[in-house]
């Protein structure tokens, strides 16, 4: 190559490259896949919008159908109908899943399928059934999914009426929810089963979540009736489930003082244990303190190696001015940091981590920075100051002076983290920062302790 | 026609839509290739998505909608695919079985290389956005629709996908003109 190539033909011939035809197999298979799966049925044609004549027309039809279709099986159907069940589902050779995500353990029959959740679930972008961000288990052969997750509330909202603004974005008719609602429990928690037109779901508010619980279909539906029907079988999905203590999930906001296990960073690629004291609240991704006039006096920001170390931290938008510390040591990080455009970087220093087991058992290498003290934050590019990238794991500085310890911390090896991945630990304070919140600072980094232990 | 297929395959019509598999399948391999980089990775992730598109095809309300929703299935089935094997496996770099195999003069074996390193680094979120945008020309609202995040999420990623794309290349024929420079 040479310097002097523009990369977009470069890319656009490259993505031009591949197979542009589904093979004959694939597609084959697909047939046949679909000549041996039922669909999932909805009620879309309604009889009073119907004339009589083709209305009498349909129904003749669907009789005969079923008529057929039972002699076709020899006898007539003996599959149970839910209100041939008595009593709760047998959940006692259910498989438990764990979610960290979304704080809660599950059972599901073992022979369903898990689909763990991949992104954390929102009201505005997940609220439909193919989502990927709740956890998910599908029956074998996809015949019924059950889907779980949990959603932080405005405090003060009521389970009421978070369900009626959930039902009218994921359904059509939320008239009337209260006829179609029971009451369950779930680990000891009151909540609500809703039994919609289209699936069946339910919702228990623990303090200022929501979790929810979810058959994707109506409670007469045939594909669930060897589990009692939609209601019973979600009804053993909740008698299964559990808070887990502890969990990012259930502690999102402001923390109660003690020790924590099951921080999971970056979609669950580390685990993180601490110990903090009061005041310290929990975002998902960082631990802060607010003191003074400041809402953030100290933070503890968790990240998952690999990250681009912007070479400019001001100046960071131009399309080479990022590092990408990708499949590297601690070694590399500190190197780029120490790197950086007017950050005064201490020199690094070895700093292990410790495992829950073994103090020191993970290596690491730590740095100091500052966020130049004079700067106007609000000339650097989109008014951000940013150590690193990309948008998914972006640490931005909060204000000038700021001063960073970035511990990169190498967790390596035993067949879970691919080699290299790094946890990255930045605590941020001010010159303004209360002495004895920096020494909480101090406190919580020494306690910290990581690894993979879901 | 597409929407008269739909609307039969809705309800219940497998014919319909092993011709609506027909029309759509080719694009929805491309897409899940150029996500993965992997063809049996890619297979498997299209047979997931049609099989849930034929089994949930009568709950979409609007069969002019089809396609976007196509697309959605495969791409989460890609991001399935890519969560279930990516702690396992590096990048594969397997070679088409029935495209131009490289043939592009524009492209060498360095670009391959260093294009296959730079595009597995990406998020399997990232390289859904740069594959519907610049393989498949989606709009980015479109885009938007598809992988179910707001467009300004679409324009962050592939913001980030192409730079990073582009500065491999950048980067490398830097290298290979410093190589170049006699001493």
């Amino acid at each position: 190559m040479t310097a002097s190539r523009d990369p977009d033909p470069i890319l656009a011939a490259w993505l031009d490259e591949g197979p542009s035809r589904l093979p004959v197999d694939t597609c084959r298979a697909i047939l046949v896949a679909t000549r041996t799966t039922r669909q999932q049925r909805r009620q879309r044609w309604l009889p009073w919008r119907t004339s009589m004549l083709a209305f009498t027309r349909v129904a003749v039809a669907a009789i005969a159908l079923v008529i057929v279709g039972r002699l076709g099986l020899g006898l007539f159907d003996s599959s149970p109908a839910p209100g041939d069940f008595a009593g709760p589902l047998d959940t006692s050779a259910w498989t438990t899943y764990i979610s960290d995500r979304y704080g809660f353990s599950i059972g599901h029959p073992a022979d369903w399928t898990e689909r763990p959740g991949d992104h954390t679930w929102s009201l505005a972008n997940d609220s439909d059934w193919l989502t990927s961000a709740s956890e998910g288990f599908q029956a074998p052969g996809h015949t019924v999914l059950a889907t779980a997750w949990s959603v932080p509330v405005k405090p003060g909202t009521t389970d009421a009426a978070w369900i009626q603004a959930y039902c009218e974005i994921v359904t059509t008719s939320c008239a009337g929810l209260a006829d179609q609602t029971v009451p369950v429990t779930m680990d000891g928690h009151p909540g609500s089963l809703v039994k919609f037109v289209e699936d069946t779901q339910a919702f228990i508010l623990v303090g200022d979540r929501m979790y929810v619980v979810a058959v994707w279909e109506p409670d007469s539906d045939p594909r669930t009736a060897s589990y009692g029907g939609a209601v019973r079988l979600l009804e053993g999905y909740l008698s299964t489930m559990h808070l887990l203590p502890g969990s990012d999930a259930v502690h999102t906001g402001l923390l109660d003082p003690g020790s924590y296990t099951d921080f999971a960073v970056d979609q669950d690629i580390f685990n993180v244990a601490f110990t903090v004291p009061s005041g310290w609240s929990w975002d998902g991704r960082a631990l802060t303190k607010s003191a003074g006039n400041r809402s953030v006096a100290a933070s503890i920001s968790f990240y998952a190696g690999p990250v681009d170390v912007y070479a400019d931290p001001c100046r960071w938008s131009g399309a080479s001015s990022a590092t990408r510390v990708q499949l590297a040591s601690a070694d590399a990080l500190m190197t780029a940091l120490g790197a950086q455009l007017a950050r005064d970087p201490s020199p690094p220093v070895d700093r292990s981590a410790d495992s829950l087991t073994v103090a020191g058992n993970w290596p690491g290498k730590a740095v100091n920075l500052t966020v130049p003290a004079e700067l106007d934050l609000s000339s650097c590019d989109q008014g951000q100051f940013r150590s690193w990238g990309p948008d998914a794991r972006l640490r931005v500085n909060e204000g000038a002076g700021e001063h960073d310890l970035v511990w990169a911390v190498d967790l390596q090896g035993n067949g879970v983290s691919v080699p290299g991945e790094m946890l990255i630990i930045d605590a941020g304070t001010f010159p303004d920062t209360p002495l004895d919140v920096v020494a909480e600072v101090d406190r919580i980094l020494a306690s910290i302790k990581t690894g993979h232990w879901r | 026609m597409r929407t008269r297929l739909v609307e039969r395959a809705r309800d219940g019509d497998d014919v319909a839509f092993a011709e609506l598999v027909d029309l759509d399948g080719d694009l929805c391999y491309a897409i899940a290739y150029r996500i993965l980089r992997d063809v049996e990775r890619a297979q498997d992730a299209v047979q997931q998505a049609f099989l849930f598109a034929w089994r949930e095809l009568p709950r979409l309300r609007d069969p002019e909608r089809f396609s976007p929703w196509l697309y959605r299935l495969v791409v989460n089935a890609c991001y399935e695919e890519h969560r279930r094997y990516r702690r396992w496996t590096t990048l594969h770099s397997v070679l088409p079985v029935d495209g131009p195999s490289g043939s592009d003069p524009t492209l060498s074996v360095d670009d391959r290389d260093t294009l296959d390193r730079a595009f597995g680094r990406l998020t399997p979120e990232h390289r859904a956005v740069f594959v519907l945008h610049h393989h498949v020309g989606l709009p980015l609202a479109d885009i938007a629709d598809v992988v179910g995040v707001p467009v300004g999420t679409v324009k962050s990623r592939l913001h980030h996908a192409t730079r990073s794309m582009r500065a491999a290349i950048v980067a490398d024929s830097q290298v290979a003109s410093m190589e170049a420079r006699p001493a």
